[in-house]
Formats: structure tokens, C-alpha cells, sequence
């Protein structure tokens, strides 16, 4: 199975408990907070996925971590159901596909934009509503900057791509060229 | 002391009856059974000499005709070999082989039959011939038996004169030796004689027999001989039209495949100046959309503005369209 199907799996069975519980937007939180901690020191998924360490070991230092992040009970529960798993190297794939369905519930989705210079705040709002008014959706964007791109933009929303890039536009040009078109 | 007498008379007509007795029933059927012997062998011998000259001539005739052959064959060979390939040849020198080996083979075969026939005739000829000069022999011991006999007669019956001087029976002792000479004679003749006739006929007619059995076998022979030599020919008919057909027909073939190869070779000789146009083509149209592209993003990279950006940017936005 994917790691990204069972990522999903572990962020649904999670986010639904946090429906019940009203308080998924704080699980949300801690998951990141778990991440940004698991990201800083990657040798703490090497300790927790080691089977040289016995389960109750790596299970008490899971435990530790959410204690001394005040993790709420059942996020303290899933993480230690990840390390029992040994399904903790999925954290991030976890934290992902849980943000995704916070943005389903709230109604959101991420945008990332990408272009070969700074754009204005005007314009970035611009671009804003317009994906908003497209989806129907509130949008949460990112911006990054490419100068390979040469002019115009990239937006990426989800799995789709909406590239206006000059960059890809020289390529489709070239193609045409090659096929004879132009 | 011999006195002529008339008893001379009653010997001279005893000569005569006996001369006739014996021609009637010893001579005449002795001569006209050594005709009839004669006949018989002789014209056993002269046909199996027919034969053999027949067979002779049929052999010349067959190696005529086998050469004639074989010259007519080579010619066409050698046509078809010219416009054909190795094979052809191979194959025309198979079957000319082959033709050869059976050719020989039937004339050795034939030698054989030949030497065979005569070989048999020969011997059977001395058998023959040899059995003819026994019964000769015995003949001729049977007629010096008569020959040694009939001097005896004047004896035995002058011995009656000599013992008759002293009576007038003389001539009554004479008439009792005619019949007692008549009587040996014709004892000799139905108990000897005619047995040893019989029995020279029956071996006489067993030669004409035997004769006529070997002219038999040699008929025979020649016949075997005929027919093999008449399958030989179409034999060599079939395998020369064998020869000519397969000739004409891989001609054929060989003109189809070079006709055949040289449109393929024409045909990928095209395609592959095709293929090399379209390379060339493709490849001038890469260089030249590597330089536009490449002379375009230089353009771009050096006059694209920040308004310009913007307009693109709201171009696209413009034209924006989700599902």
C-alpha cells in the first residue's frame, strides 16, 4: 500500500476523533508541533523506529515528548500507535494529509505560487480571488520564487498545476517548431 | 571253292528283299529323323543367333539413342545453366549422374544377359552336340554290326553247298538259310534294332527339346532385356523434362528474387533517404527551435519588465479556468 494511502488513513481516523472531540484544529497544532520537533532532531525517528530498543523504551520517550509538549490524550495515543507501528517515519505524509482535511472541513485550499520575481501584495490578492472565485473556497497562498521561469507564474493547488510560465511557453513553442507547426 | 551257280540268284534277290526291308523300315526313318533333328537344332541355333544379333543391334541403337540424348539434354543445360544459378547446375550434374550410373548399370546388366544367353547356348549347344555324335557312334556301331553280319551271309549260306554236294537238297538248304537269315534279321531288327532306334529318337526329341527351351530362355531374356532398356528410355525422357522443368522453373524463381531484391533494395534504398531527409529536417528544425528559443529567452531574460510581468501574470489570470 502507498505510504501516502496510509498516511491519509492514519490523518482520517485521527481528524474524525478531533471532530468528535471538537478540537481537531488543535490536533492540527500539536501534529505540527510534533513534526517541527521530529524534523529538528532527525535522530529521534531512528531511536523510535529501532527495533534494538524495546517497544516500551521508544513507547516511554513518546511518551515523554508529549508530555512535555502537552500533547492532548489522544494525540499522545496516536503518536504512540505510530511508534508501536513503527508508522512514525510517516509523520510528515500524516501531518500533510491531515492539514488537507482540516482545509476540506474549513473549507480552504492551499495555493503555491511560483514566479521569477517578488509580486505585489495587490497582485497576490488578485491572484487570491480568482482561485477563490474559481473553487468556491477560501485560499490559502504561498508564494516562492523561480527565475527559471523567466516571466508570468506557476500556480499549484492540490494536484493540479496551472502553469503560465513563459518558461513552459518557450517549450511549447520549441515542440511546434520540432513538429513542423510553426 | 566258290561256284557261281543259281543260288547266286536266290542271294541276289535276298540282297534285295533285305535292301528293301531295311530301307522301308531302317534307313528311311532313320534319315528322315536326323532331318527333322537337323531342322529343329539348326533352327534353334540360327534363332537364337537372331537374337543375339538383335540384341547386338538394339544395343547400338540404345547407345545412339542415349547419346543423342545426352547431347540434347546438354545443350538445354547448358542454356538453362547459363540464366540460372549453381544449383541448377548441381542438379543437371545429379541427374546427368545419375542417368549415367543407371545407363552403365543397364549396360552391364545388359553384357551380363548377353554373356549369359551365350554362355547357355554354348553349353547347351555341346550337350547337344555331343549327344548328336554319341548317337552317331551308335549307329555306326550298329552298322558295322550289319556290315559285320551281312559278309558272314554268303558264308552261312555258302557253308550249304559245301555240305550239299553230296545230296539234290541243296537248294531246299539254301531256302532254310534265307529264312533262318531272314528270320535273325527280323528278330535282330523288332528286338534290337528298333529299340535302340526308339530309344535315339526319344533322345534325339529330348535335344530338340532342350533346344527349344534355351531358344526359350534367350527369347526370354531378350525380352527382359527389351523392357529394361524401354524404361531406361523413359527414364532418361523423364529426368531430362525433370531437368528442363526444374531449370525453367528456378530461372524463374531466381528472376522473381532478383526482380523482388532489387525492389527492396530500391525500396530501402528510398526509405532510408527518406529516413535521412526527415533526420536532416528533424535536426535542422531542433538547431532551429534551440536558437529561436534559446535567442528568445535571451531576449526575454534581458527585456521582460516588472509591467510586463504583471501584464502576463494578469493575462493568465484572465484566462484562468478550474474544471
Amino acid at each position: 500500500m502507498k505510504s501516502s494511502t496510509v498516511a491519509r488513513r492514519f490523518a482520517k481516523a485521527l481528524i474524525e476523533i478531533g471532530i468528535e472531540e471538537k478540537a481537531y484544529e488543535n490536533y492540527g497544532k500539536e501534529l505540527n508541533t510534533a513534526l517541527v520537533i521530529f524534523s529538528s532532531h532527525p535522530e529521534l525517528y531512528k531511536t523510535l523506529i529501532n527495533p534494538m530498543y524495546k517497544i516500551e523504551a521508544r513507547r516511554g520517550l513518546m511518551e515523554q515528548i508529549s508530555a512535555s509538549n502537552k500533547f492532548s490524550a489522544h494525540v499522545a495515543k496516536f503518536l504512540n500507535l505510530l511508534v508501536e507501528t513503527r508508522s512514525i517515519r510517516l509523520l510528515e505524509n500524516i501531518v500533510d494529509a491531515y492539514s488537507r482535511l482540516e482545509d476540506e472541513l474549513a473549507g480552504r485550499v492551499r495555493a503555491t505560487i511560483e514566479s521569477p520575481a517578488e509580486l505585489g501584495a495587490s497582485l497576490i490578492e488578485e491572484i487570491k480571488t480568482k482561485i477563490s472565485s474559481a473553487t468556491g473556497k477560501e485560499v490559502v497562498i504561498s508564494h516562492q520564487v523561480n527565475a527559471g521561469l523567466l516571466g508570468g507564474l506557476v500556480i499549484r493547488i492540490d494536484n493540479t498545476i496551472l502553469d503560465g510560465s513563459l518558461k513552459t511557453q518557450l517549450n511549447l513553442m520549441k515542440e511546434k517548431i520540432l513538429e513542423g507547426v510553426v | 571253292m566258290i561256284a557261281i551257280d543259281q543260288t547266286l540268284i536266290f542271294q541276289i534277290i535276298g540282297f534285295f528283299i533285305l535292301l528293301i526291308i531295311l530301307n522301308r523300315f531302317l534307313y528311311n526313318p532313320v534319315l528322315r529323323i536326323l532331318k527333322e533333328r537337323e531342322e529343329k537344332i539348326s533352327g534353334a541355333i540360327k534363332k537364337a543367333a537372331e537374337l543375339e544379333k538383335e540384341v547386338v543391334e538394339g544395343v547400338a541403337a540404345y547407345e545412339k539413342r542415349l547419346k543423342e540424348a545426352a547431347v540434347r539434354g546438354n545443350e538445354e543445360r547448358s542454356k538453362i545453366r547459363q540464366e540460372g544459378i549453381d544449383r541448377e547446375k548441381a542438379l543437371l550434374e545429379a541427374a546427368r549422374t545419375e542417368a549415367a550410373a543407371e545407363i552403365a548399370s543397364m549396360r552391364k546388366e545388359l553384357e551380363a544377359s548377353k554373356a549369359s544367353a551365350l554362355s547357355s547356348l554354348k553349353v547347351e549347344s555341346k550337350s547337344l552336340s555331343q549327344n548328336i555324335a554319341e548317337k552317331i557312334l551308335d549307329r555306326k556301331v550298329i552298322v558295322m554290326l550289319f556290315a559285320f553280319i551281312l559278309p558272314l551271309l554268303p558264308a552261312i549260306a555258302g557253308a550249304a553247298p559245301e555240305g550239299g554236294e553230296h545230296g539234290g537238297s541243296g537248294t531246299t538248304w539254301k531256302i532254310i538259310n534265307f529264312v533262318i537269315l531272314a528270320v535273325g534279321v527280323y528278330l535282330v531288327w523288332t528286338k534290337a534294332i528298333k529299340g535302340l532306334l526308339d530309344k535315339r529318337s526319344a533322345d534325339i526329341k529330348q535335344a530338340i527339346d532342350q533346344a527349344k527351351e534355351a531358344k526359350d530362355i534367350a527369347d526370354r531374356k531378350a525380352s527382359e532385356y527389351n523392357a529394361k532398356l524401354n524404361v531406361l528410355e523413359s527414364r532418361i525422357a523423364e529426368i531430362q523434362n525433370e531437368l528442363r522443368l526444374e531449370g525453367e522453373a528456378e530461372k524463374q524463381r531466381i528472376m522473381q528474387e532478383a526482380q523482388a531484391s532489387s525492389l527492396k533494395i530500391k525500396e530501402q534504398a528510398k526509405l532510408a533517404a527518406e529516413q535521412e531527409i526527415k533526420k536532416a529536417r528533424l535536426e535542422i528544425r531542433r538547431e532551429v527551435a534551440e536558437i529561436a528559443v534559446g535567442m528568445a529567452e535571451e531576449i526575454l531574460r534581458k527585456e521582460l519588465k516588472p509591467e510586463d510581468q504583471e501584464k502576463l501574470v494578469k493575462g493568465y489570470l484572465n484566462n484562468l479556468r478550474l474544471n
